[in-house]
């Protein structure tokens, strides 16, 4: 975690960042992956939610999912981290199918992952500090002493010093999710999943998270996935854009080439108009 | 939410029986609930296998939990437990005063208590009110959790979530519910002794203690902890996996909280006619079952 306050300098970062960490080009795509998914297929009941979704996350980069309310983005990243099971098709994590594996392996594998959920998901029965701190007593042999320094730190980078005392349920929807974020960042994992980290917040919080997440990644790299409504936090922080409808990934690419794309599609979404081929179903 | 062991996977076998034949027709309901009711069982059974098997997995990785929730069960349930036995005690003895009375055996007080509060009462109750005040809060604080996520976030940081939320439960009560069966015990004793000996001098205290401990042994006592302990086994496995497995949001929530009630006071009965036929039915002192 840095020590810098995180929430300090509000300074935009170019287009797409395309000068910044991702040294992969599109061009070797048949190259492992640390996440990559396969034809994933799922439904509930006869609704189909994945309908043979494709995607090889970037190494090292961070990459926004944007799509549709409802089209299945958080359907996705539970399976990427095996919380769902595909009817079909398959989920590679550091090379390995998370499906042939034991429980014992994964719960292993899942100890390098940081998740977000997209409402926070904190314990109720602890309060804020001690959320954090959980995966730091439970993984880590730190001293306790250590750990305090460490869990002060992530709260003071997500401006949550004061509330640090306070049991979940007397927080708002944003400081929950602040919290969430600093819990999924402590152990320092490296392939991060945030679920709409950005919704509840203000814009400038919006924006001092984005800058932090930028920050983080900087540090410590790692293979970040970010799903987001906010086009703004997709053309700040990402490498790279993948827009999911209906199931299937209708677009996946560089953060400046999806936002100069001419698909009917691409541009309806990412500038968030009425007209186009989206509707309301 | 990663629900694969639903409880709706019940309704899908009703559902099948009634696409097979005539949904009206009362037999094939009965057919599908029974279907229904015993799927939902045998996938308590499986839960409850489950946990067990954790257990040692409990010991090793998450035992300062279980100790912690054993605690919780000490501080917040125990006080309920104790209350509401020692004036079941009182009301024994209150009973025994006037209706041996009448006869002129009121020195047999203390057998009335070792009868009817000892052997038919203590651990009857005990699963009860265990089940209101335990089994409950279980239900609803796991099903609570499950529907916030929480469980998935577990999982995600590499947590058994089972295990460290079901079988850390589970190994609490085994840990601590001796300690609070045998006090309980003790205030249902004294509950009868203070009425009896103290407020009614029905009898004096030498000839009350004689007379309860002619009536009850010292094995009466590890068999009440044996069925009581059963009790509340079932009572955790039956509570945990309808909280666990909850889904449907704080409607999901209540409805299982409701269920898990509903069979826990099913299953409470039913060991109390269990056990007390098999532990102090054939009891040659006194015949319940010849
Ligand atoms: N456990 C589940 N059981 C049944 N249906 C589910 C389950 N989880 C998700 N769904 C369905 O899958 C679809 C996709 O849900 P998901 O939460 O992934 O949407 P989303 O893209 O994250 O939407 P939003 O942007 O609003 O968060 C929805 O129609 C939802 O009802
Ligand atoms: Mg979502």
């Amino acid at each position: 975690m840095s020590t810098n306050s995180g929430f300090g300098d509000g300074n935009t970062l170019p287009l797409g960042r395309s000068s910044g960490t991702s040294t992969v080009h599109r061009g070797e795509l048949d190259r492992e992956r640390n996440v990559s998914v396969r034809d994933l297929r799922k439904s509930f009941g006869d609704a189909t939610v994945m309908n043979g979704l494709t995607l090889e996350f970037e190494d090292n980069a961070v990459t926004t999912v944007l799509g549709p309310s409802g089209t299945g983005k958080s359907v996705l990243l539970k399976h990427i981290v095996g919380l769902l099971e595909p009817d079909s098709g398959r989920v590679d994590v550091f090379g390995k199918n998370i499906w042939s594996m034991n429980e014992n392996a994964r719960a292993e594998m899942r100890k390098r992952f940081g998740v977000l959920f997209q409402d926070g998901a904190l314990f109720g029965s602890m309060n804020v500090f001690d959320n954090v701190a959980f995966p730091l007593r439970k993984h880590t042999e730190m001293m306790e002493e250590d750990v305090r320094d460490v869990v002060w730190n992530s709260l003071r980078e997500v401006g949550l010093e004061a509330a640090a005392n306070r049991e979940p349920g007397a927080l708002s929807g944003g400081m929950r999710k602040r919290a969430g974020f600093a819990r999924a960042l402590v152990m320092q994992p490296e392939v991060v999943m945030f679920d709409e980290p950005d919704s509840g917040l203000d814009p400038v919080r919006t924006s001092l998270l984005n800058d932090l997440i930028l920050q983080v990644h900087e540090q410590h790299q790692g293979t970040y996935i970010l799903v987001t409504h906010d086009i703004e936090t997709a053309r700040k922080v990402s490498d790279y854009v993948a827009l999911v409808w209906q199931g299937t990934v209708i677009h996946y690419g560089p953060t400046a080439e999806a936002f100069e794309s001419d698909d009917p599609f691409v541009q309806q979404f990412l500038t968030g108009s009425s007209a186009g081929p989206l509707g309301m179903d | 939410m990663s629900n694969s062991r639903s409880v709706g996977g019940a309704s899908a076998a009703r559902e099948r029986i009634n696409q097979e034949g005539n949904a009206s027709d009362p037999l094939d309901k009965l057919a599908a609930s029974t279907v229904s009711g015993l799927d939902t069982l045998g996938k308590i059974a499986i839960f409850g296998f489950g946990m067990f098997a954790d257990l040692p997995f409990v010991v090793r990785h998450y035992f300062s939990e279980a100790i912690r929730q054993a605690g919780i069960l000490v501080v917040s349930s125990s006080v309920v437990l104790w209350v509401f036995t020692l004036t079941i005690g009182l009301e024994a003895a209150l009973l025994a005063h006037y209706i041996l009375g009448n006869v002129g055996a009121q020195d047999y007080a203390g057998m009335f208590i070792a009868f009817a509060v000892m052997q038919a009462t203590s651990a009857s109750t005990f699963g009860w009110i265990f089940a209101a005040k335990v089994g409950c809060g279980y239900a609803a604080e796991l099903g609570t959790m499950r529907i916030t996520e929480e469980v998935d976030a577990l999982r995600v940081m590499g947590m058994h979530p089972r295990a460290y939320l079901a079988g850390t439960r589970l190994l609490a009560c085994l840990l601590a519910v001796p300690f609070i069966f045998v006090v309980t015990l003790t205030m249902m004793l004294a509950g009868g002794w203070v009425m009896a000996v103290q407020i009614l001098g029905t009898t004096s205290s030498g000839g009350f203690l004689d007379v309860l401990w002619t009536f009850m042994t010292p094995l009466d006592v590890l068999l009440a902890l044996v069925w009581s302990m059963a009790t509340v086994v079932a009572i955790v496995v039956v509570s945990c996996y309808f909280g666990y497995n909850a889904s449907g949001g704080p409607v999901g929530v209540g409805t299982n909280t409701a269920r898990s009630m509903a069979l826990n006071l099913i299953v409470a009965s039913a060991f109390t006619g269990l056990f007390y036929q098999v532990f102090f039915g054939m009891n040659v002192a006194f015949p319940i079952a010849n």
